[in-house]
């Protein structure tokens, strides 16, 4: 199996995850209990792979690396924080 | 809330769900090893961007079929962002696809993901943060066998 079709069947499996998300939210609150640790795992193994995995590929990719993970990081705020400064406070709410 | 809000706030986490994609992509053109790892990291957030987006759909006043449709729109992304780094690609996009979604994965993490986690006093959801780290840290002996 090439890259493409192992990316394109990995990502689809994250797509659906995303999905499932969603129904989940019509299904209690247990559910969104059990959310919280979800995120809080996630974020532990995304720190890991940013700072261990991907941070040191991207270095051994181009020079200019540090500059192009600032705009990544960049990119990702201004939409999230001009489209969604009403976000959090839903999921407090809900 | 204004049914602005919500298309607001879709349209804010398709951009993140797009490198989510992306960072998949160029992970598996350097290596099925990193492909997985990313794919993992990216997966234990999905459920909860997918329960996020349609909460906010559903609060600012539409109804939840739109809710659903929300959360599959984050999906596609994905997917696009995928289709973007293979179709477009070649070895200098995979350059600048790497370290941009490594950024984009740090602000989801720690800007978007962390708060969340500090919001909840205790060591426990801490504690669970360095679980998520440890989970890497097997997974990723795991792939180099």
């Amino acid at each position: 199996m090439n890259a493409f079709a192992q990316s394109l069947l990995f990502a689809l499996a994250a797509a659906f995850a995303n999905i499932l998300g969603g129904v989940i939210v019509s299904s209690g609150n247990w559910a969104y209990r059990s959310l919280r640790y979800f995120v809080a795992l996630g974020s532990g193994f995304m720190l890991g792979t940013v700072f261990l995995e991907m941070l040191p590929e991207s270095l051994t990719l181009t020079n200019s690396a540090p500059v192009l993970v600032l705009v990544g990081y960049l990119i990702v705020h201004t939409f999230e924080h001009i489209c969604i400064s009403a976000k959090r406070r839903t999921m407090k709410r809900s | 809330m204004n049914p602005i809000v919500g298309i607001s706030a879709l349209i804010g986490m398709i951009v993140h769900t797009f490198f989510d994609g992306v960072a998949i992509g160029a992970g598996f053109m350097i290596s099925p090893r990193v492909g997985i790892l990313i794919f993992l990291a990216v997966l234990l957030h999905k459920i909860p961007d997918g329960f996020t987006i349609a909460s906010i759909v559903i609060t600012s006043g539409h109804s939840r079929g739109k809710a659903l449709a929300g959360a599959s729109a984050l999906g596609g992304s994905t997917l696009v962002g995928v289709l973007a780094v293979h179709l477009l690609g070649g070895s200098v996009l995979l350059a600048y696809a790497l370290p941009i979604s490594a950024g984009s994965t740090l602000y989801v993490a720690a800007t978007d993901l962390i708060p969340e986690v500090n919001r909840e006093k205790g060591v426990k959801m801490a504690i669970v943060v360095f679980a998520g780290m440890g989970l890497f840290l097997v997974a990723r002996a795991i792939a180099r066998m």
